[in-house]
């Protein structure tokens, strides 16, 4: 690969595919540009346009390619999730409770946020919850706020973006009404 | 006890005790009426006989928060700002809050069934050789442990003082994962020995150790028995495990 070789947009998908098979976690846009010698904003283009060959509803794949911010993945269609399930032996349960669901949602909608940040709004510890959140990879610490103490800041990841169904955090459901900046 | 539990687990907070009691009172939270309030607030704190206490700590502090506010409302000099305000700040973000949790709920319920491929194919492959072996470890640690033992002996001789408690910085096991982790992708490989560096005392120690055990447990790194092992003076060799797929990614965000 140390020559430049110039890739056609429909050799770009086939490695792109087969790149992302075999990794099964997000590859970022970066990454798979250096592997093509190309830019990342030429990889945007094509895994847009290859997403939108790829999930053709009337295909109806049990695979769907996912862009995920600045990345994409692989993933099973959710059509089918329960077939997997059984297959896997993954219990349906797992879903997350309610602290869990309002610590995320705290920290989706006002990323990069620290724990005392979670905690004000909530009125409770959240130590459990944000625990559990950076446990299932749906959050990540982010850096650090330059305060006293230097508490972690959270974001969430792109595991959170899969499993919640968005393409990028822009795509998230507005707020019925935000009262003010928070 | 039933009913306890049942009423324990249907509250996330004092927040959410006091939007229940609002919207069951049907009143709008900008002009909540504070004393009507307190007094079912009251009556859900007194029969709910919290078992865990910092649980119960936060219910206790929001009454005292809201016995304040219906004080400060009785007096008969109004100040400029309505007592009032910050808690209705706090409900109005909380239940924007819960209601955001409710929607991605729904879309998580949607959604969760989108399943990744493990890259176990990818996975180096673990031979007999490098299999993690508890005598490596225990061996090493040992050996960490006694220079750290001379290490304060020779303090104690020299008369250097002891950092006072409080003055320590705390080092917890996620820094020290870090710290390990930020070593290892500098070097790749370094000795068990190493790791150890500037640890001030058992409880630096133990939380390195700790780190350590966690990092081989995930798979982030790995233990190499050196060619030499019997002999005394040698030392476990550990390695970054490229092949980690988080390993690029996540060292390069806490850098």
């Amino acid at each position: 690969m140390d020559e430049e070789i110039v890739l056609s947009d429909f050799e770009k998908k086939r490695i792109i595919e087969a790149v992302l098979f075999a990794a099964g976690y997000p590859v970022t846009f970066e990454k798979l540009a250096e592997v093509m010698h190309t830019d990342a904003a030429d990889v945007e283009r094509v895994v847009r346009e290859y997403a939108e060959e790829y999930n053709r509803t009337e295909l109806a794949r049990g695979i769907q390619l996912l862009i995920l911010g600045k990345a994409c993945q692989l993933v099973t269609n959710e059509v089918f999730s329960d077939y997997v399930r059984e297959v896997l032996g993954v219990k349906s349960g797992g879903n997350l409770s309610r602290s869990s669901l309002e610590t995320i949602a705290i920290i989706a909608y006002n990323q990069p946020v620290t724990r005392m940040y979670v905690e004000q709004v909530r009125g409770v510890d959240s130590t459990y919850a944000i625990g559990i959140l950076l446990d299932r990879g749906l959050i990540k610490e982010v850096g650090r706020l330059d305060v006293p103490g230097r508490p972690h800041l959270y974001g969430t990841t792109e595991a959170f973006l899969r499993v919640f169904g968005l393409s990028s955090l822009d795509d998230l459901p507005p707020l019925a009404d935000r009262t003010e900046e928070m | 006890m039933t009913e306890i539990t049942y009423k324990l687990e249907k509250y996330e907070g004092p927040l959410d005790l006091i939007l229940s009691i609002v919207m069951k009172n049907k009143m709008e939270i900008k002009d909540i009426k504070i004393a009507e309030i307190f007094d079912q607030y009251m009556a859900y704190v007194e029969a709910a006989k919290f078992v865990d206490m910092d649980y119960a700590g936060e219910f206790i502090t929001m009454a005292a928060e809201l016995m304040y506010i219906k004080s400060k409302m009785l007096l008969p000099v109004q100040e400029e700002e309505d007592p009032r305000e910050e808690l209705v700040r706090q409900l109005m973000e909380y239940k924007t809050a819960k209601e955001a949790a409710k929607t991605l709920s729904e879309r998580e319920s949607e959604f969760a069934g989108r399943f990744e491929k493990d890259s176990v194919e990818l996975k180096p492959v673990i031979d007999e050789d490098t299999r993690i072996d508890l005598s490596l470890l225990t061996k090493a640690l040992a050996s960490v442990f006694a220079r750290a033992a001379e290490e304060i002996k020779r303090k104690e001789m020299m008369k250097i003082p002891d950092i006072p408690i409080v003055k320590r910085k705390r080092r917890t096991v996620e820094g020290s994962a870090v710290s390990i982790l930020k070593k290892m992708v500098k070097r790749k490989a370094v000795h068990f020995d190493e790791l150890f560096e500037g640890a001030e005392d058992r409880t630096d120690i133990i939380s390195i150790f700790y780190a350590l055990l966690e990092l081989l447990r995930v798979g982030r790194v790995t233990i190499e028995r050196p060619d030499d092992f019997d002999k005394t003076d040698s030392n476990v060799i550990l390695r970054l495990n490229t092949e980690h797929l988080r390993e690029t990614k996540e060292v390069a965000s806490n850098g």
